[in-house]
């Protein structure tokens, strides 16, 4: 069944640089790999299936990688396929144009970049660290998807309790079901879709974008504190990072032009029900023993195998990526530094206000020490301002920068993957070789009942050769691409933080300037 | 900075002494010069004078730390000033803590840039010129203080100060002398102690004035700590502006596209902020931070005055005692009579000049302050209004 439904429409219409021309073929080939979904809402498959249908010859197969309730019969599938409307053409199209319009798409994907750092800077200005309503959106074409996720909530008690997060959508993207979703999730599922969209993308040179880490204190201590779940002051500042990071990361996702339409990622963002627990997130997991095992293995393969580097390119991009690790990484630990000092300085601040007080009731003199009690007063907004600075500076540069260090390793993730399809590929030339020998071999022997097996060993070795061998150009131009997003999205991203930044340190100045002119009069009227 | 000689314009000692007013100039007293040398520092006195009792009109000598101690120890142990305020001795010259850092500065050279390097190095070096004039106004403002006192300026100690065109030879006190003057500053304190529980003061006025100055010291003590610390926390956010912006050239210098000009400029704007919040938090220490740290040491002498009040009437009622149980027995009248009238004399004198000393002090520093808040208020308003406009010329990227 499913071999009939994607009648491959795939042509080679595609020019190169189609970003999607490479999805579209990626996702033929990974619908082997997709798991069906179990609880897929009765809503998505008319989509999927009607997408099927279209004449129009690009990017249908999105959705062919469909997901079948199980057992459900496909007449019911087939049934709704004509009754779709017709707008759901429009969106198709879409994604393609997303790349041919170069810089005018780019910008307005550009425009809404900044919005993730300026947000975060806006929080700070607001005041309250929990609920911040965060407004992201990625639009191309007048199509947009707005992502915001909120109000974190214990649920439960103790050991067994955990965070749910709201994950609030708006789109136009004619994919999704509806317009406006709101789903809640906990930090799992966030894990269980990087998993989900790692297995299938990872080792075609895509980007999948890192989840926030795992916290083992701070969770210890959110299931650990007693009865008030609801009240916000509580729920420790660890919280509220790994809220904003949540929300980044979906941005991420949402921003790439194959990622935003995975049926995953979707999925994750429609689907009101609990998503089945992805349990082989949990660390003590037997999943999560053999990504141990796994890893271990591939760190060792990284070190002992040296890949005869054929293209200038990827040899030089290797070496700037490294450089500009080490740079984020100095870059970070100075932050940190800042961000310490600064938080002193608030202290410290703070502790000068209340020694001016005590000098002021102390001093006998009226007049100095009304002046004294007001510069106590002065030094304690003071501290306010200073500690709302040293917040800007944490949390817009410095996650910024520790995003950025987790995307390098993802870099690096994906040129070993490339790596390892190298090896398959050489592995694969040299089986070929030895089955070619074998056939000589056989012939020079004259054993004829040998050599017809061997002979088809050797065909089934040219196809897996050449079959490898294209899966290594794949992925080699996928990770270009790849790169290249990467890099303009560095950029924005890097200018968009720095301007909120010092927007943010403009702002801090202001209210300084406001704190003293205030206080100007009061020491000059000390008779 | 070993062997480094620092001389400092005349012109720069017109903005260091400002806390006292010449009220007339018969006498003019400043530091006009400033060596540093290793370990001393030789501060060139220089006095301008239309008295007749001095030889010459301008002269200049050459003098040490040790010697203004010596000098100001003059005046604390003579009995005839015991009713003023003597001045707080200046603090000794302490570059310590500048080169400590200078020697962690280059220990630690291989792991920055050069770049980075010379900047914190300079840093380094605007600290040290910093605290170097620092101590050279206390000097001076010390001996101002001298100078414009009716009764000090008349002294023949510090006449000789002045004008001894050698080398006073005072050498620091040695190991025992400094055993002594330890134990008896705290013979000294226990009896302040003492006395402060067990004798009654007559005047009300003294009786006050003496509670209210030993809060204060404390206060101030306390308020003083916590500024310098506000102070040490402002110039190390600046310190790691440094790093931040050399960072960021790093980067810029390693990226090719527009990133490169986006994170130079904001590099520069890194460097600008911190040069900025180091004059800031140079200007708070000066202003705030000083002011309080000298008004603790002026409470402290004004505390020892009332203290050798308290010692002189303790003294003047031992000697009433005395002559009451003269009278009782009958012998050595006289004796006791005129002992007593003379620790009545000192005490009186004491009193009176002790009242106005005292509420002088409290004009003085309620004037100083004042003058200081407003200095900084000023100053911090400037610096906050040099930021912005930096800060405006980013976003047009």
């Amino acid at each position: 069944m499913a071999d009939d439904r994607h009648a491959p429409k795939l042509d080679d219409e595609f020019n190169d640089d189609d970003l999607f021309a490479s999805a579209i073929e990626i996702k033929v080939e990974a619908k082997a790999d997709i798991s069906l979904e179990d609880d897929r809402s009765n809503g998505l498959s008319p989509i999927e299936e009607q997408s099927h249908n279209l004449s129009a010859a690009d990017e249908i197969d999105l959705n062919s990688d469909s997901e079948y309730k199980d057992g459900v019969p496909d007449t019911k599938a087939k049934i709704e396929l004509r009754s779709e409307p017709e707008d759901i053409f429009e969106d198709i199209p879409e994604p393609k144009e997303v790349h041919r319009e170069t810089m005018a798409g780019r910008s307005t994907l550009e425009t809404l970049v900044t919005s993730p750092r300026t947000q975060s800077c806006n929080a700070y200005h607001a005041g309250t660290m929990i609920e911040e309503e965060k407004v992201i959106t990625a639009e191309s074409d007048g199509k947009f998807i707005t992502i915001s996720v909120k109000d974190p909530q214990k649920i439960g008690d103790g050991i067994s309790s955990f965070l749910t997060y709201n994950v609030v959508t708006h789109t136009n993207i004619g994919l999704f079901k509806k317009t406006e979703m709101t789903v809640s999730r906990r930090f799992s599922d966030f894990l269980g879709l990087h998993d989900k969209l790692a297995e299938k993308y990872l080792h075609k040179g895509r980007l999948v974008p890192a989840p926030p880490e795992k916290n083992v204190v701070g969770t210890t201590k959110v299931k650990m504190a007693g009865g008030q779940t609801e009240h916000e002051g509580k729920l420790p500042e660890f919280v509220e990072r790994r809220r904003a990071a949540l929300e980044r990361y979906l941005i991420r996702i949402a921003i790439h032009p194959i990622f935003q339409v995975d049926p995953d990622f979707r999925e994750f963002l429609e689907c009101e029900d609990e998503l089945p627990r992805a349990s082989n997130t949990s660390a003590l997991s037997g999943a999560g023993v053999l990504r141990l095992f796994n890893r271990m293995g591939e760190t060792v393969t990284k070190i002992a195998f040296k890949m005869g580097e054929s293209d200038p390119w990827f040899e030089e991009r290797h070496q700037q990526l490294e450089t500009l690790e080490s740079q984020f990484r100095r870059l970070q630990a100075s932050l940190e530094g800042l961000y310490s000092h600064r938080r002193e300085l608030a202290f410290a601040t703070a502790a000068l206000g209340k020694g001016l007080a005590l000098l002021s009731n102390g001093e006998d003199h009226a007049g100095l020490s009304r002046a004294l009690a007001k510069m106590a007063e002065l030094h304690d907004k003071l501290e306010g301002v200073h500690n709302d600075q040293s917040n800007a500076d944490f949390y817009i540069l410095h996650e910024l920068i520790k995003d950025y260090l987790s995307l390098l390793g993802v870099v690096k993730d994906v040129f070993h993957e490339r790596v390892k399809a190298f090896q398959t590929w050489q592995h694969a030339q040299q089986m070929l070789a030895k089955k070619r020998e074998a056939v000589d071999r056989w012939e020079a022997t004259g054993r004829s009942d040998k050599v017809a097996p061997a002979k088809d060993e050797v065909l089934e070795w040219e196809a897996k050769v050449n079959r490898s061998q294209e899966e290594f150009d794949v992925i080699s131009k996928a990770i270009k691409k790849e790169l290249e997003l990467f890099d303009l999205q560095r950029v924005k991203d890097f200018k968009a933080a720095f301007i909120s930044y010092l927007e943010a340190q403009m702002k801090a100045q202001d209210k300084i300037i406001e704190h003293w002119e205030t206080y100007m009069p009061e020491a000059k009227a000390i008779a | 900075m070993e062997n480094s000689n620092n001389h400092l314009d005349v012109e720069k000692k017109s903005e260091r002494s400002e806390t006292v007013d010449l009220n007339d100039n018969t006498l003019q007293v400043d530091i006009s010069d400033a060596l540093s040398e290793r370990e001393k520092v030789k501060f060139t006195v220089h006095t301008k004078t239309t008295l007749k009792d001095f030889a010459k009109q301008d002269f200049s000598v050459v003098r040490q730390h040790e010697e203004f101690i010596w000098l100001h120890d003059r005046f604390e142990e003579n009995e005839s000033y015991a009713g003023y305020i003597i001045p707080p001795p200046p603090p000794r010259p302490d570059f310590d803590s500048s080169r400590e850092k200078l020697q962690k500065l280059g220990e630690g050279e291989g792991s920055m840039t050069a770049e980075e390097f010379k900047k914190m190095k300079q840093e380094l070096e605007a600290e040290y010129l910093a605290t170097f004039k620092k101590t050279v106004a206390m000097h001076e403002v010390f001996l101002c203080r001298l100078a414009n006192h009716p009764i000090f300026r008349a002294d023949t100690n510090f006449r000789v100060f002045l004008e001894y065109e050698q080398d006073l030879s005072v050498r620091g006190k040695n190991k025992k002398e400094k055993l002594e003057t330890f134990l008896r500053s705290f013979s000294k304190t226990t009896d302040e102690i003492l006395l402060g529980s067990t004798q009654k003061d007559v005047d009300e006025f003294f009786d006050k004035e003496k509670s209210f100055l030993l809060d204060y010291h404390s206060l101030l003590k306390d308020a003083t700590l916590r500024a310098d610390k506000m102070t040490k926390a402002h110039k190390d956010v600046a310190d790691h502006y440094i790093k931040i912006s050399s960072c960021l050239l790093e980067m810029a210098t390693a990226d090719t596209n527009q990133l490169e000009r986006f994170a130079t400029k904001t590099a520069d704007i890194f460097e600008k902020a911190r040069k900025i919040e180091n004059r800031v938090s140079t200007d708070e220490d000066l202003k705030l931070s000083d002011t309080l740290r000298y008004y603790m040491r002026d409470t402290t002498a004004a505390k020892n005055l009332l203290y050798r009040r308290l010692r002189c009437l303790a003294d003047y009622e031992g000697a009433n005692r005395a002559l009451e149980k003269a009278r009782a027995k009958n012998k050595d009248v006289h004796a006791a009579e005129w002992s007593q009238h003379q620790a009545c004399e000192k005490f009186e004198q004491m009193s009176a000049k002790g009242k106005e000393e005292l509420i002088d002090f409290k004009v003085r520093r309620v004037a100083a302050i004042k003058k200081n808040l407003v200095e900084l208020c000023e100053l911090e308003l400037k610096h906050a209004n040099v930021t912005t406009p930096f800060t405006f010329s980013l976003k047009s990227f």
